[in-house]
């Protein structure tokens, strides 16, 4: 029996492993062809939301009908699983052997640092996060082919600290979050602000990401006697916890504070009406007051009969500024060194709002703190306060805020923040 | 911390139950047939969507749970007499069959239900807390834990008591001396091999009312259910009753105290059992 059930383990070992599907290239147009490669989970914790951000950038490209500056696009879609190993993987076969020059993506945190690394290899390409929100993508040692359209965890959540102790007067607050650099961001921007205010911290549990879905365990270390717990989980992650957070009689006795993927559609279609209320920290909503917003809305409720998410949108706009790039260097993206100029420039309205990026090439945008209501027979998050110009140092100085180590599981602590030069 | 101890403890083996349940079906073939069933995730996987078109039909979770079953069975009926029959006893040709079975049903399924990741709701009754004196615990769970017992005690009822598990039993330990004695063994082969596609949809409407699924969880339920066969012991029911309480258990304990190693120490036991009784704790040599 040995040798046969070796021989399965490696299979499944196989199975597992080798599954990220292969690229999808549409028909090739005619003529002098832009070759756009865009980096998306297809498979995954993240494919549920995968499919959507593919929508956004053929949103965003049949709005100008494929043709830029003159040169049809053709694009190359690639999954990556939300796996760092996958997304190099593809970034390489796209630039070897399609000789593409601009990458759109990752989504996920982990791809978005080793793309950074990555990035010294391929100087030859331009690459625009349009997800990823690990926040040394574009600080602590910047790479000039890297540019992020869409945030830092931490960026969109300074505000939200502060408005937990200010304005909903909590004093402690437990974190629950995914163990990588993602959620350490997004919880660390939260609790800088929030422990500054006068706030503390009883827990923070870190649940390791892609791995079992049983929150059981976690959910009995969550002290009972807080005002609030920061949950920053996403996709199939999130509607596991809250159904299991609600079995175990918490739901209604301890409230919620979303991290910025914790509310999204998706999770929000099956588990919406257990997260009415429900506040959290991002750059995106289901209704926000822009023509921009209306117009992506509607076409893309017309294409997929569902509300825009955070990630179909981050990849809308991600294609919206490489286009306005684009558009002014007249398609030439092999002049990579007046492309990344154009692009460095680019100053745009989106669905998001006012878009542009800073000296870090890190986009500022308006920071916001939503919340869960129905509408209808549908779930949205609604826009509570704005909070404009935000970039991703929040209120702290830029050469303070990089001389630290970057937020892991048990930053930042007071002490730390103690010392903390503002601007 | 007598609260929280309970707590990791009730964790930890109703996780077991949930396990045990996922994994029944697939010792019935692997361990007991020793039939290399690869494509036992996408059995489930398949029971939890045709549980979401039959919910979205009739409304009723009782008749997702009866209807997909029934359906998986008859799924693992056509299988078996189709194709797995031509390649019995061929260990790699049938791990290449199954293994390809469950990719196309599993392309099948992205195809037809997208990516979106989807549950099924479980009757209200079954999903309130329930107060055990000095902790509230999450109803289903305890329910999940029921059934799992329930199907321990009726297999093992099966195995040990009746013409169909002598036959079974006999026919594991040496299959030609039993047809030899005129006992039609591929009829019983077949009847095992219905009943654990019976119990695997069970568990996958079970399951996807507890745990969301989406394409891809055929992987994790094929890699656990091996897992727990695997630490059990081959061919042996009360070796998968252990397994799962095992795994459940270091998942529950190791989630809580130091969760960073909860995969060190689920295929650490993996490892020390392979190496020291690479026939699992209650296997046998044969």
């Amino acid at each position: 029996m040995k040798r046969p059930l070796l021989f399965v383990v490696v299979l499944v070992v196989i199975a597992g492993l080798a599954f990220p599907a292969g690229g999808r290239e549409a028909a090739a147009p005619e003529g002098d062809v832009l070759k756009v490669g865009v980096l998306a989970p297809l498979t995954g914790v993240f494919a549920g939301g995968g499919w959507l951000i593919v929508e956004g950038v053929k949103l965003a490209f049949e709005g100008v009908d494929y043709q830029v500056g003159g040169r049809p696009v053709q694009l190359f879609i690639e999954d990556t699983g939300a796996r760092p190993e996958m997304a190099i993987q593809k970034t390489q076969r796209l630039v070897e052997r399609e000789g593409v020059q601009l990458i759109i993506g990752p989504l996920s945190g982990g791809e978005g640092m080793a793309m950074k690394e990555f990035a010294d290899r391929i100087p030859n390409v331009t690459v625009v996060v349009a997800g990823a929100a690990s926040e040394d993508i574009t600080m602590r040692g910047i790479k000039p082919n890297v540019f992020r359209t869409s945030y830092s965890g931490a960026q969109v959540m300074f505000p939200f600290g502060e408005y937990a102790y200010n304005e909903l007067g909590m004093r402690q607050v437990a974190v629950i979050a995914s163990d990588y650099a993602f959620p350490h961001s997004q919880v660390g921007g939260f609790l800088s602000t929030f422990l500054l205010a006068g706030g503390e911290v009883p827990a923070r549990i870190w649940v390791p990401f892609g791995g079992p879905v049983d929150f059981s365990s976690y959910i009995a270390q969550i002290p009972r006697d807080i005002d609030g717990l920061f949950v920053g989980l996403g996709g199939t992650d999130a509607i596991n916890f809250v159904q299991q957070f609600k079995e175990f009689g918490l739901l209604g006795q301890i409230p919620i504070l979303g991290g910025s993927i914790f509310v999204d559609p998706v999770v929000l279609s099956q588990v919406g009406e257990d997260l009415i209320g429900v506040k959290a920290g991002s750059h995106y909503a289901q209704e926000l007051p822009y023509p921009e917003f209306r117009a992506f809305e509607e076409a893309f409720f017309a294409r997929n009969q569902m509300p825009t998410s955070l990630w179909a949108a981050d990849y809308f706009v991600a294609t919206q500024a490489v286009i306005a790039a684009l558009e002014e260097v007249g398609g030439r993206i092999e002049d990579q060194a007046g492309f990344r100029e154009a692009l460095r420039n680019v100053e745009l309205d989106t669905p998001r709002g006012p878009f542009r990026f800073d000296e870090f090439q890190n986009v500022v945008l308006t920071a916001r703190i939503t919340e869960v209501r129905k509408i209808g027979d549908q779930y949205r998050n609604i826009v509570i306060k704005n909070v404009p110009d935000q970039d991703q140092f929040g209120p702290f100085d830029p050469d303070w805020y990089q001389a630290q180590p970057p937020f892991g599981r048990d930053t930042p602590t007071l002490p730390m923040l103690r010392q903390a030069v503002f601007r | 911390m007598n609260v929280n101890l309970l707590m990791i403890l009730l964790n930890g083996i109703t996780y077991a139950g949930l396990l045990f349940m996922v994994a029944s079906g697939f010792t019935l073939v692997f361990g007991l047939m020793r039939v290399v069933n690869l494509a036992h995730g996408i059995f489930y996987l398949l029971a939890a969507y045709l549980g979401l078109l039959i919910y979205r039909t009739t409304g009723s979770w009782w008749l997702c749970l009866i209807g997909s079953s029934l359906i998986v069975a008859a799924c693992a009926f056509v299988i078996h007499s189709t194709l797995l029959r031509r390649v019995q006893g061929d260990d790699q040709r049938e791990t290449l069959l199954t293994l390809g079975i469950s990719f196309v049903v599993g392309d099948l399924l992205l195809a037809y239900f997208g990516g979106m990741p989807q549950r099924l709701r479980a009757p209200e009754m079954f999903s309130v807390p329930v107060s055990l004196g000095i902790l509230t615990y999450p109803g289903f769970r305890l329910f999940v834990l029921g059934i799992a017992v329930f199907i321990g005690v009726f297999l093992w009822a099966l195995l040990k008591f009746t013409q169909l598990g002598r036959i079974i039993r006999a026919g594991v330990d040496d299959r030609d001396m039993v047809a030899v004695l005129g006992i039609d063994i591929d009829w019983a082969f077949v009847a095992v091999f219905v009943l654990a596609g019976f119990i695997t949809g069970l568990s996958g409407v079970i399951g996807g009312s507890y745990l969301v699924f989406a394409p891809g969880e055929d992987i994790h339920v094929l890699t656990y259910s091996l897992i727990v066969v695997i630490v059990g012991g081959l061919g042996s029911l009360s070796g998968v009753a252990l397994g799962a309480l095992v795994v459940g258990l270091i998942d529950s304990f190791s989630k809580t105290l130091v969760p960073a190693f909860t995969m060190f120490f689920l295929f650490g036991t993996l490892m020390l059992v392979l190496a020291f009784r690479p026939h699992g704790l209650r296997g046998r040599e044969k």
